[in-house]
C-alpha cells in the first residue's frame, strides 16, 4: 500500500539536527543559483499571501523516490522537508506543514489517482508536483503523459496553487532513458496553464558543473551524504523560488 | 532491385536524397538538448523524421515490390519481403545488443548512484530471461529502437496488402485508414510491449501503417504511369497551404520555446494534437503535403539531385539500414561524450559534424565495396528501402 509521510515540519527538523547534520545550516557557497534562472515563471502571489496571514499552510509534495528521499535514507532529509525548514527560517511567523507524498515508482498517472483520495482532503494551499522521471523510463509516452498532467491539473488548480519540478539531472542515464520528449510535455503543459515550473535538472546540471555536488558517489555512506546535501538545496532553493515575488516586489 | 537492375538512369534521385536527409535529421534529433535539432524537419513542420522516413520507406516498397509483384507469383514476392523483413530484423536484435551492452555498463554506475531507485525500471538485466525473449518478440524496444520493430511488422503486412492494393485498392486503402481512424478515437488501439502492464508500442503500428501503405499504393502507382489526380492544380495549392500553415505554427512555436512571451499560436487547441505514437492527424497532413511539394517541385533527377552537395545525402539514403542503425549507435555516444564534457554548443557542433561524417564515410565504404567486389553481381537488396 501506499506509505505517505505527514508530518509537521518542526519536531523533523529537531530530529534531523539530533540525528546527522551539524546544527549550522549549509554554508554560503552551497547551492548556487544562475541568475536568470526563474526570470519567466510565474509567481504565487496566493502562496504568499497565504504564508504570510500566519493561518496553517499545508503544503503537498507528489512524486517519486526523490520527492520520498530514499536515497538521503528516509522523508526527513527529503527535500520537501528541508523546503519546510527553509520556510520556516525566513517566515518564522508562518505555520507551515509539509504532506510528502513522494513514492518510489510513482507515475503521474498514479499520482493523479491519488488526488481525489489523498491530496484534496488536506486542503493544500499549495501542490508541488514533481514528475515525469518514471514517465520517462517506462516510456510510456509523451502525448499520454501530457494528458495526464493535464486531468491532474483539472483536480488540483480549482483547490490549489500547483508547481511542477521537473526530473532529476544525470550525466549517462539519457543514453538509455529519453527524457526530451517528457521534459518539453512538461514544460508545454506548464506554459499553457501558466503553472511555475521548477527548472530541478538545470540546477543540477548547474551544481555538476560548478563542481558543487557530484552525483556519481561510489561509496554508500558518502552517497548518501550527497543525497542530503542535494535535497538541502533543492528544498532550499525551493523556497526562494516559491517566495521569490516578495523580494522581487522592491525592484519593480 | 539495384541501382543497375532497374538502369542508374531511371533510379529516383529524390527517394535516396530525402531518404538521407530523413537519417541525419534522427541522428541529430536523437542527441537530447542538441542546439542543431533547430534546424532539422521537425522545425519547419508538424512531422519529423520518422513520418518521412516511413513514407520513403512505404513508397519504395510499393515502388520495388509492386514490380516484383508484377513479373513473380505471390509466394516468391512474399519471400523477398520477408527476407527483407529478417534483415531488418537481424540489424534490430544487432542494435539490442549494443544496447544492453551499454546498459550492463551503466547498470554499475547507476546502483551507485542517487537515482538507484529511480531508474530501477531501466535495469532490465535483473529479468535478463524475460527481456531477452521480449525483444526478440519485438515487444521490448528500449529507446530509439522503436522504429524497426515498426517497419518489420509493416513489411510483414506488405504482401498482402499489396495484393489488396492492386486487386481492390479503394476498400483497402478505406481499411488502411479506418484503421488508422480507430486509434485516433481510442488510443488504447496498439499493441502490448515491454516492461510493464500498461506499456505500448511507441510508434503504433495500427495508425502509422495507413502512412506507409498509402505511400506504397503511390508507389505502385508510380510503375503504372501515377495517379493523374495528383497533378491537379486545387490539390497543389492544398498542399503548399497546409505545408505554410504547419511551417509558421512550427517557428511560431519554437520563437515561444525560446522567448517565453512571444505568444503561441492556437498552442492550447494543437498541441495536444501532436501525438507522434498516434500519427495525429497533423503530422499526417503534414508530411503527406510536404511529399506531394516534394514530387511536384523537385525532379526526379537534375542538377541538384546529381551536384556534389546532394552527394552524401543520396549516398547514405541509398544505405539506409547501415547508416541508420550507426546513427542510432552514435547519437547515444555523442550525448555521452556531449555530457561528460558539459558541452556547449561548439561542442555540439563538432559532435554533430563529426557524426555525419562517420555515417557519410560507412555509405561511402558501402559503395565502395560494393563496387569492388561484388560488381559483376550487386546484391539484390542493397538500393531497397530500409
Amino acid at each position: 500500500m501506499f506509505r505517505s509521510f505527514s508530518f509537521g515540519v518542526a519536531p523533523a527538523v529537531a530530529l534531523a539536527c539530533v540525528l546527522t547534520f551539524p546544527p549550522s545550516p549549509a554554508t554560503a557557497a552551497e547551492c548556487s543559483v544562475p541568475p536568470g534562472i526563474f526570470a519567466l515563471e510565474p509567481a504565487l502571489p496566493r502562496f504568499l499571501a497565504a504564508l504570510k496571514s500566519g493561518e496553517p499552510v499545508i503544503i503537498v509534495a507528489l512524486g517519486d523516490a526523490s520527492t520520498e528521499g530514499r536515497a538521503a535514507g528516509g522523508a526527513d532529509f527529503s527535500w520537501p522537508s528541508q523546503l519546510g525548514t527553509a520556510l520556516d527560517a525566513s517566515f518564522p511567523d508562518a505555520a507551515v506543514t509539509i504532506v510528502n507524498l513522494g513514492k518510489g515508482r510513482q507515475t503521474a498517472a498514479s499520482a493523479v489517482a491519488r488526488i481525489g483520495a489523498e491530496v484534496l482532503p488536506l486542503a493544500p494551499a499549495l501542490v508541488i508536483w514533481e514528475t515525469g522521471t518514471v514517465d520517462a523510463v517506462r516510456n510510456i509516452g509523451p502525448w499520454r503523459f501530457r494528458e495526464t498532467l493535464e486531468a491532474g491539473l483539472g483536480l488540483l488548480r480549482p483547490a490549489a496553487d500547483v508547481v511542477f519540478v521537473d526530473m532529476q539531472f544525470s550525466r549517462r542515464t539519457h543514453a538509455i532513458i529519453d527524457f526530451e520528449p517528457y521534459a518539453r510535455a512538461l514544460g508545454q503543459v506548464a506554459d499553457l496553464n501558466k503553472v511555475p515550473l521548477f527548472p530541478r535538472v538545470e540546477l543540477m546540471r548547474h551544481w555538476s558543473e560548478t563542481g558543487e555536488i557530484d552525483y556519481a558517489v561510489q561509496d554508500k555512506a558518502k552517497r548518501r551524504e550527497t543525497a542530503r546535501l542535494l535535497y538541502r538545496c533543492i528544498g532550499r532553493t525551493l523556497a526562494s523560488f516559491l517566495t521569490r515575488s516578495d523580494r522581487e516586489e522592491t525592484r519593480k | 532491385m539495384t541501382a543497375a537492375t532497374y538502369g542508374a538512369a531511371t533510379r529516383d534521385l529524390r527517394l535516396d536524397f530525402f531518404r538521407g536527409l530523413a537519417l541525419f535529421s534522427i541522428f541529430i534529433d536523437h542527441i537530447p538538448n542538441n542546439f542543431f535539432a533547430r534546424f532539422t524537419i521537425q522545425s519547419f513542420a508538424l512531422a519529423d523524421a520518422a513520418e518521412v522516413f516511413i513514407l520513403i520507406s512505404g513508397y519504395a516498397a510499393g515502388m520495388i515490390y509492386g514490380r516484383v509483384l508484377d513479373r513473380q507469383p505471390l509466394p516468391r514476392a512474399t519471400a523477398r519481403i520477408f527476407h527483407r523483413a529478417w534483415q531488418l530484423y537481424v540489424a534490430h536484435i544487432f542494435l539490442f545488443m549494443l544496447y544492453m551492452a551499454t546498459v550492463a555498463h551503466m547498470t554499475n554506475l547507476l546502483d551507485a548512484s542517487l537515482y538507484a531507485e529511480e531508474f530501477h525500471a531501466a535495469n532490465f538485466l535483473k529479468e535478463p530471461d524475460i527481456a531477452v525473449i521480449m525483444a526478440l518478440t519485438l515487444r521490448f524496444q528500449p529507446v530509439f529502437m522503436n522504429i524497426l520493430p515498426l517497419y518489420i511488422l509493416l513489411l510483414l503486412a506488405l504482401p498482402l496488402m499489396l495484393l489488396g492494393l492492386r486487386r481492390w485498392p479503394v476498400p483497402t486503402l478505406a481499411l488502411s485508414i479506418a484503421l488508422w481512424l480507430a486509434v485516433q478515437i481510442d488510443g488504447t488501439v496498439n499493441l502490448p510491449a515491454y516492461p510493464g502492464a500498461n506499456q505500448r508500442w511507441f510508434f503504433n503500428p495500427f495508425a502509422w501503417q495507413a502512412l506507409f501503405f498509402i505511400s506504397a499504393w503511390f508507389g505502385w502507382r508510380g510503375t503504372r504511369g501515377g495517379s493523374p489526380w495528383l497533378a491537379d492544380r486545387r490539390l497543389f495549392w492544398l498542399a503548399v497551404a497546409v505545408a505554410l500553415a504547419s511551417l509558421v505554427l512550427r517557428v511560431n512555436w519554437t520563437l515561444h520555446i525560446l522567448y517565453d512571451p512571444f505568444p503561441p499560436l492556437f498552442a492550447q487547441t494543437l498541441w495536444p494534437l501532436t501525438s507522434k505514437s498516434d500519427l495525429s492527424p497533423l503530422r499526417f497532413a503534414s508530411v503527406l503535403a510536404l511529399a506531394l511539394l516534394v514530387a511536384r517541385l523537385v525532379p526526379p533527377r537534375g542538377r541538384f539531385l546529381e551536384s556534389g552537395f546532394s552527394k552524401p545525402f543520396v549516398m547514405c539514403g541509398r544505405h539506409s539500414l547501415h547508416v541508420f542503425c550507426l546513427g542510432i549507435l552514435l547519437s547515444m555516444i555523442g550525448h555521452l561524450i556531449i555530457n561528460e564534457l558539459f558541452g556547449g554548443i561548439f561542442l555540439q557542433a563538432v559532435v554533430t559534424a563529426a557524426g555525419i561524417a562517420i555515417m557519410v564515410a560507412l555509405a561511402w565504404l558501402m559503395d565502395w565495396f560494393a563496387a569492388s567486389g561484388t560488381a559483376s553481381k550487386p546484391r539484390e537488396n542493397s538500393g531497397e528501402a530500409q
